[in-house]
This record gives C-alpha cells, structure tokens and sequence, in this order.
C-alpha cells in the first residue's frame, strides 16, 4: 500500500512525536510513505482560511490532491483536521460546475483533480483497508487492562455527509474499534465527539480551557489512564492546556494524551522512547508501568 | 437548553438570545410607495437561512454554549446573518460591531455540530464564518480571532505551510507583553517536552504557485 504523505504542519511543528511514530508504524504495517509527491503542497488552511475564502481554500486543497493524482497516489493524512477540511472540500467539489471552475486555476500548473481516489486518514486506512484480522495478527504486545478514553476531534466525526459515514460507518467507531483491537478496554464518555477547544485558544482562553478541564476530568473521574486521539490539534490542547485547565478547576487531573501511531506502535511492540511518547507535557510514566513498559 | 420535562425545555435563553440580535429588518433612507425591493439572487441566496424553524438543536447541542452562557449561539447568529445579508437592511455596519464583542461571532469553535444537526440545513456555522468574513472586510478585525484569521491566512501565502510560532505572536501582538506573558508558562511546558515548534518552519517546496492562487483568488467570494 502506497500511499502519497500528508503530514500536516502540527507533525512537523509542535507534534515531532506524531511524524516519528506514524513513520515507524507504516513499516511494520506494510504501508509505503511517499514524502516527495506533496512536497510541493500547501497547508489544507484547517478551516480558519475557509473563514475567509472558501473557494481559495478548496482550490489549495484540490491542488493538493491533484499533486498526489499525478503520481497516481492516494493521500494518507494523520490529523483530523487536514482530514476533515479535505472530505470537505472533495464534498464540495462533486459539483461539477465548482469543479471545472478550480481545475480551471488549477490546469494553470498543469494539474487537474479528478477525485478518483479520496483522501483518508492513517485511522480509516488501519481499520478499513488492512482490517481486525491482519491488524491482530501484527500486534506483538496486547495491552490488556490499559483503560483508554477515545476523542475523535470534530473533523474526524462532523459533517458526516462529507466524511460519508452512510458509505463507511465503520468511521462512526473505528478508534474504539481499534482500541479494542490493541487489547484495551475503551472508556466511553459524551465528549468523546465535542470539540476541544483548539480554534478558540488564542481567542478565549477560558472557554477553551473549560473544554479541556471537562473532557479530560471526566475521562480521568470513569477511570481512563490515557486519552487517545486521531488528531494532533486536540492533542496539543488536552496536553499542554490541562495542567492550566487543572488549576481552573481547583483539581489534580493528570491524563496522558497519546497520539493513534503511538498506541498502535505499543500494540505492535515498539519501544516506547522509538514512538516518543516521552515527549508529552502530561507525563506517561505512569501510564507506561500500567502495561510494564518502563519509561 | 434547560430541560424542563421529557421531550420539553425551556426556549427562554433560546429567545432571549434571538432577541438580542435584533432580528427584524432595520431599513435606511426614504420609505418607498411600494415594497422594498431586493434583487432575486440575493433572496435566493437567503432561502437556505430562512428555512430555520427554531427548534433549537443546534443551540441544545451547541459545544461552546455547554461552556460559555453568554454566546449567542448558532440560531441568533444564522438570523443576524439573514439580515446582514440583506441587501434592505440598512445596518449592517452597526450589526457586525455588535457581533465583534465578547459572546459574538469569534467565541464559535467550528465544531460543526450545528451543522450536523439542523434538521432543515440552514448550516448555521456557516453563516457565521460568513459574518466573520463580512466583518474583516468591514475592518471591524481590532480583535484576535479576525487577527487569528488575517495572521493564519498571510503565513499560508507567504510560507504555504504554517509558521506556529508566527501564528500565536502575530495573533497576540508582537508588544502584547501581557498576553505573551501569560504563554510563558505553556512555551517553557511545550520546550521542556521537546515540542516547541521551531521558529524557521518547513515551508512548500513551490511557493511561488501557492501565490499565484492566493493572487488569482484572494479578492474573490
């Protein structure tokens, strides 16, 4: 399975562990990283740029992907949020008459999209394409009793029109699915699919750390160990704002946050520091002698 | 919405919020002899926002509400947009400084929920992405999030990949020494973890057609 590498700019900026464990996984998983096809891309504009100009947003996003068609390669992402404002825009751009207007601007650089081959996330391949049984096969270390919280990150879960849950439903569950896959027990709570509070962080502080004090407490208060997450962006709010989140709420909290490669990497039997998953704000030291894996 | 009984809660925050935005038509200048006429495309254009039925499930689902009471909330801010919008109405101006303030347009996450839940796909968010932008180009954009999105959309077309560290300071104000103190804490946190983005980010290997779109598009829409 080769696939056409869109890291995203988080993997590359604050998340470095995000980019080194997806990259060790894919060996193990069978799955061909190609980094040159969209060396020439741009940022998906995560939907702040769509605030502004949506048709400057799907026409990057198109060019993106086109990039990628030129090679004959689908893309694989590893943020929900690259993910999700890409299945918009592909949503967006069935309209044939919208699509002829951006390959228009497009064909300016001798690129055309087609849409033949949709964007998917590292999370919807592992469970869709390489399936329970392949995947159970390659898991080397089965982490039974680690309880973990799942949290999609909005992109992932919303609008389901554009991310086509009524094609894939599988979408609706795959991190508990692949939770349960890795040998863990899955601790569901309501705000496994709300927003974490990322986008309005530089804006209202407050508002977004209520969100972060929230979901991280309540996963914490029905017994999770760790939170684990598709999206970078989520992660770097549940990890870097929780201890100021904590102090908001006058409570000790103290939730790891770990990205999908890294628990799929522990699954496969990677070591920790390999994937790491040292390099958090909330310490997973504990978390890592829960499953007698000494950091 | 507080929930009073099984299958019954109280709209009165749903209303008061709706009130507060004035949602009626405030025309300017002379009072025509006949009706006030509005070109057929921009009424069309309104028929998507007009279809709301005010049942409240994007303000009952609403994840910014569950946390900050004063947002007005995906429904009221849908209706403002219907007037704003509104070639009749006389107002607009005055409508998006209102919006710019705390519990406006700026406090709305993105999370879509709204959108997924609108029974009539009135796409409340995206009304307000679309007063959002309607407001920077008012310049009504002396706040962070409009600094948010001027600041996050520059750095994709100079850079084609995003400059986190940029992003935060151009947001904050480069002599916002308030503010950025307050992010010392959260940069010494992300240093001592080995994530601190670096200052000098990657950037697309083909910039110059990056902004050849941003060039061809930028004034569009």
């Amino acid at each position: 399975m080769k696939f056409a590498f869109f890291p995203g700019c988080v993997s590359r900026g604050a998340c470095p562990e995000l980019y080194t464990s997806t990259v060790k996984i894919s060996e193990i998983l069978g799955i061909e990283l190609d980094e040159k096809a969209l060396e020439s891309a741009s940022c998906t504009g995560a939907g702040v740029l769509q605030e502004k100009n949506q048709l400057l947003g799907d026409t990057l996003n198109a060019r993106n992907i086109a990039l990628a068609e030129k090679q004959n390669l689908p893309i694989l992402t590893i943020c929900s949020t690259c993910q999700g404002v890409m299945s918009q825009a592909e949503y967006r751009l069935e309209d044939k008459k919208y699509r002829a207007e951006i390959n228009e601007t497009l064909a300016e650089e001798g690129l055309e999209y087609t849409g033949k081959t949709p964007t998917r996330h590292l999370l919807w391949i592992i469970v869709e394409e390489i399936g329970e049984k392949k995947f159970k096969s390659l898991v080397k270390r089965q982490l039974e009793g680690l309880r973990l919280a799942p949290f999609y990150g909005c992109y992932l879960v919303r609008p389901s029109k554009a991310l086509k849950f009524y094609e894939k439903p599988e979408r609706e569950t795959c991190l508990e699915d692949l939770t349960e896959w890795v040998g863990a027990t899955v601790v569901d709570f309501p705000g496994k699919t709300a927003c974490c509070g990322f986008p309005i962080v530089t804006i209202n502080e407050k508002a977004s750390l209520k969100m972060v004090g929230n979901h991280t407490s309540t996963a914490k208060d029905l017994g999770a160990a760790a939170m684990v997450t598709p999206c970078p962006l989520c992660h770097l709010n549940l990890d870097q704002y929780q201890d100021r989140a904590a102090w908001m709420m006058e409570r000790e909290i103290d939730l790891p946050i770990i990205h999908v490669p890294q628990l799929v990497g522990l699954a496969l039997g990677l070591d920790p520091e390999e994937l790491k998953i040292n390099k958090h704000v909330i310490s997973t030291k504990k978390l890592l002698s829960e499953i007698s894996l000494q950091p | 919405m507080p929930v009073i009984s099984d299958l019954a809660s109280d709209f009165k925050p749903f209303w008061d919020k709706f009130n507060a935005v004035d949602p009626y038509m405030k025309p300017e200048g002379e009072v025509p002899d006949g009706e006030y006429l509005a070109p057929n495309d921009d009424m069309v254009h309104l028929v998507g926002v007009m279809n709301c039925i005010m049942c409240g499930a994007c303000v009952s689902d609403c994840t910014v509400l569950e946390v900050k009471g004063n947002f007005l909330g995906p429904a009221a801010l849908a209706k403002s947009y219907r007037f704003i919008a509104d070639p009749r109405d006389g107002s607009q101006f005055e409508r998006l400084q209102d919006l710019e303030k705390d519990g406006g347009i700026w406090d709305c996450t993105r999370c879509m929920q709204c959108v997924e839940v609108c029974p009539k796909d009135v796409d409340p968010m995206e009304r307000i992405m679309a007063i959002r932008s309607k407001s920077i180009e008012n310049k009504i954009d002396k706040n962070y999030g409009a600094r948010h999105a001027k600041s996050f959309t520059d750095l994709i077309k100079s850079n084609g990949i995003l400059n986190e560290v940029l992003l935060i300071l151009r947001t904050k104000g480069l002599f916002n020494i308030i503010e950025l103190v307050k992010l010392l804490p959260i940069a010494i946190g992300a240093q001592l973890a080995g994530k601190r983005p670096p200052f000098l980010s990657h950037s697309s290997k083909n910039k110059d057609e990056i902004k050849k779109i941003f060039k061809k598009l930028e004034d569009k829409e």
